[in-house]
């Protein structure tokens, strides 16, 4: 049997969150949730999700310092991570484009139809 | 040959004719017969002599005219001559005596009178008187000896030189030991001498020299080069001689060797110029004062002439006591009196008003003394010390000043060490005055990369500029402050740096405030799109979920969903305007081809033409050069104009874009044959949150921000827009960016 990519969606808002878990889930991709970079650092060193959709402004530990924290890790220093925020800000795209990451979307710019499709897409890239 | 001899003979007895005419020629005629008679004299002959014709004719002229001394010798002579036992003698000179007894020497050309069988009958004899002439020779032969005689006794050189032909012919011995040359080669070498002097000096000799040709006498000094390389200095008189006729004949002079003493001139000289330079490189003034107190010499250097209390000759002579004001002899006046009297130097400080401006002196009076050792007066040397008191003065109102202001300011010497510092910088850093003076001001610095402070001081030191920035300094208890610091180089009056000055103001509380402004919008911005991301993501899903919609469901979900798409667009608008009104967005230009962009977008809106059925013309100009832009703002710029068109023009209308370079401007050009805008309200088509009343009722659901950005940006970034316009017509739109591209603004954020 096929395993199915796994998805890890760190988001705080938790309508948010389910929307994408829900919308992503039914595309035939693993979704895994965490609802703050503590948790969704933990998840990931764990679980080694295919993608992360990171949010930005969250409480315990914010997306930069988790990403931070991730690409200290031996495995997380290469993973996929996307930033899905609604923080329109230049030095955090910059910081976080420094840091590897594959695109910084803001949230409500994005349809999710959009969203699943650019997903796709990412995952389909090596 | 036998006329000659009656000619000759006719003349011992000429003619009362020839007589006539040789009376009438200036030269002496006389003729003797055989016997020494007087045969013929003319008048020249009986004036010279004195005698009447009578007195002569037929006497005897070696009685009548031959000094007795030389009369035996001389007549014998003539007796051998007549004999034919003598060859004639055809010049000769002798004396002659006059009537009165003066001699007179005649220079004689003579002719022996032969009859015509060649028997020798007499003399003819024609003189010409050369007494003057000869005493002048006589005189000059005297002259010469003695100086002759003088000449060798001498040093120098004394010399004679013929005129005609400039040859030296006479040298005393001194020239062989003055010029180092053998006297044989003077002579040999007419130009030696000239060619000795020393070039530069050369010219002026031999026009000298040449002067003597018009009588003109000289005493020249000149250098001379020895064959051994040596310089000589030498004096050299000449001094014309001219004959009776007043014409020049030789020239005389004396050479001496004064190097000896052009070498102590010289060192003297030296010693006077070194003197001199020490006093004037003193910038004090020296008076000397008799007992009494009156002004003797003075010593002010030139260039502080114009210092002085009065023009020296309104004090030369004067007595202090007439010239000072009161209050200033009474500062003055004590210490000369006490250097005098108790003997010893004193010192004291006065000021004086010169030209309406307060200069200070410090002055020492010295006691001096006469010959016997009595004091007789006092000498008082000032140096004028007015800078010095005028910086401190300047320095202790500005500490004063700067004591109480709320700015932190220090003062360091030209080494960076503090030197002053006032309360306020107490505050800033948290270290005491105790603490900083001293020391550097990195004290509380440091926290900038090295290169920063390379900066600042070759700024401040070496281009000697001011120099401003923001700092991140660290306080003494570790909290670390933003700092806005200015520095300048204090400069004194030769354009060297005295001290530095820093004042530095502590921004932390404004950085924060800004930070907090601009925060509060982009939290604003995220807060409010959190639960537009909700609301429009299950709108989505609800109208993507296959179950049964009712169609008024569906419709209500499209109103939410479109609700939903304005709220998006609202917030970025605000969050963008909010950005351009705090000046926080980044400008980042970059090599770009604007009509790729415009392409990009024509992409993106390429369903809504398509189903509005609109015409696009695009029309860009060949070869549009890449530019300095930032993008993302073109990209905004360019859609919110093309989106205008697109929107307002009426399905199947035109949209023309046209790109093209006009001087120093790329011109966009956007035409529509939309609605237009009613000419009353063209004026406020840029202003923040207008829409004009015919666009409201085409789109009720814009917010009359897009052109306020558009027009903000372009003020921002150096670019301008405007439009024509006609009422159901149609609009173009204009943009324009300069050639050499967008100013750079280094913001904090990026428009979204």
């Amino acid at each position: 049997m096929e395993t199915k990519p796994k998805i890890l969606v760190i988001e705080d808002d938790i309508p948010v969150q389910k929307v994408l878990a829900d919308k992503l889930g039914a595309e035939e991709l693993d979704v895994i949730v965490a609802s703050d970079g503590e948790k969704g650092l933990k998840m990931a060193l764990a679980d080694h999700p295919n993608l992360i959709l990171l949010d930005i402004i969250m409480p315990n530990m914010d997306g930069m310092t988790m990403l931070q924290k991730l690409r200290q890790d031996e495995w997380g220093k290469d993973a996929k991570v996307v930033i899905l925020t609604n923080l329109a800000d230049a030095y955090k795209a910059e910081e976080a484009n420094k840091r590897g990451v594959f695109d910084y979307l803001v949230k409500s710019d994005w349809k999710l139809e959009d969203l699943v499709k650019m997903v796709k897409d990412k995952l389909n890239k090596k | 040959m036998k006329r000659e001899t009656t000619a000759k003979s006719s003349i011992l007895y000429p003619s009362a004719e020839t007589i006539k005419f040789l009376d009438a020629i200036n030269a002496i005629v006389v003729s003797l017969d055989k016997d020494g008679k007087i045969s013929f004299i003319n008048k020249a002959g009986r004036n010279l002599l004195g005698y009447t014709k009578k007195e002569l004719l037929g006497k005897d002229w070696f009685k009548q005219a031959i000094p007795a001394e030389a009369r035996k010798e001389i007549k014998g002579v003539f007796r051998k001559l007549m004999g034919g036992k003598m060859s004639f003698v055809k010049v000769y000179d002798n004396e002659v005596v006059t009537k009165s007894g003066k001699r007179k020497i005649v220079s004689w050309h003579n002719t022996l009178l032969k009859d015509k069988s060649g028997k020798i009958i007499g003399t003819l004899s024609a003189g010409t008187d050369i007494t003057e002439k000869q005493e002048i020779q006589q005189k000059h032969r005297q002259g010469e000896a003695t100086l002759r005689q003088m000449a060798e006794t001498i040093k120098g050189c004394f010399w004679i030189t013929r005129w005609s032909d400039k040859q030296t012919i006479y040298a005393t011995k001194g020239f062989e030991k003055i010029w180092g040359r053998k006297l044989e080669d003077l002579y040999k070498k007419k130009n030696l001498w000239a060619q000795a002097i020393y070039p530069k000096d050369r010219t002026k000799a031999l026009q000298n020299f040449i002067n003597l040709g018009k009588g003109q006498s000289y005493s020249e000094e000149y250098r001379i080069r020895r064959p051994d390389k040596s310089i000589r200095w030498v004096r050299d008189q000449g001094y014309p001689v001219k004959d009776n006729q007043g014409e020049v004949k030789r020239v005389v002079g004396l050479a001496q060797d004064i190097t000896k003493e052009k070498e102590a001139e010289e060192k003297l000289k030296l010693s006077e110029a070194k003197l001199e330079s020490i006093i004037s490189s003193t910038p004090d003034l020296t008076f000397v004062f008799n007992k009494k107190l009156d002004f003797g010499e003075y010593y002010c250097p030139p260039e502080m002439e114009k210092t002085l209390y009065l023009p020296p000759k309104k004090f030369l002579g004067k007595n202090i006591n007439d010239i000072f004001p009161k209050e200033l002899r009474e500062v003055v006046v004590p210490p000369l009196l006490e250097a005098m009297q108790k003997e010893i130097c004193t010192s004291f400080d006065y000021e004086i008003p010169i030209r309406g401006e307060i200069r200070y002196y410090a002055a020492r009076a010295c006691p001096r003394r006469d010959a016997r050792g009595r004091v007789c007066g006092v000498t008082v040397v000032s140096r004028d010390i007015s800078q010095r008191i005028n910086a401190e003065e300047n320095m202790r109102k500005f500490q004063l000043a700067a004591e109480g202001a709320s700015d932190h300011i220090v003062i360091t010497d030209i080494d960076g060490k503090i030197i002053f510092a006032n309360q306020a910088a107490e505050e800033n850093t948290g270290y005491s005055r105790k603490e900083m003076i001293g020391k550097n001001p990195s004290l509380w610095g440091q926290q900038m990369p090295v290169e920063f402070y390379k900066k600042l001081w070759r700024t401040i030191k070496i281009e000697k500029k001011p120099f401003s920035g923001e700092v991140k300094n660290k306080g003494k208890d570790g909290r670390l402050y933003d700092a806005e610091i200015r520095l300048s180089p204090i400069l004194g009056d030769k354009d060297e740096i005295i001290y530095f000055l820093g004042i530095e103001r502590d921004i932390t509380r404004e950085k924060e405030i800004d930070r907090a402004k601009t925060e509060f919008v982009s939290l604003a911005s995220h807060e409010l799109r959190g639960p537009l991301t909700a609301i429009n993501w299950y709108t989505e899903m609800l109208l993507g979920s296959k179950e049964d919609l009712s169609p008024r469901c569906n419709k209500y979900l499209q109103e939410i969903k479109a609700g939903g798409r304005r709220m998006v667009k609202l917030v970025n608008a605000l969050l963008n305007v909010s950005r351009i009104e705090l000046g926080t967005f980044t400008i980042k230009p970059e090599l770009s081809s604007v009509t790729a962009i415009i392409d990009q977008i024509l992409k993106t809106r390429q369903s809504k033409i398509k189903g509005r059925g609109l015409q696009i013309t695009k029309s860009y100009q060949k070869h549009i050069p890449k530019v300095k832009i930032d993008p993302a703002l073109i990209r905004t710029i360019m859609s919110n104009v093309i989106s205008n068109a697109i929107k307002y023009t009426p399905a199947g209308g035109k949209i023309s874009i046209e790109v093209s370079k006009k001087g120093k401007d790329i011109v966009f050009k956007v035409i529509d044959s939309g609605c237009g805008i009613p000419a009353n309200q063209q004026h406020r088509v840029f202003e923040k949150l207008f829409r004009a009343d015919n666009a409201v009722s085409i789109d009720p659901e814009g917010h009359g921000l897009g052109l306020y950005i558009v027009k903000s940006i372009l003020d921002q970034a150096g670019g301008k827009i405007w439009f024509e316009s006609a009422l159901n017509q149609g609009s173009t739109f204009y943009v324009s960016i300069p050639v050499s591209g967008m100013k750079p603004q280094a913001g904090k954020k990026e428009l979204t």
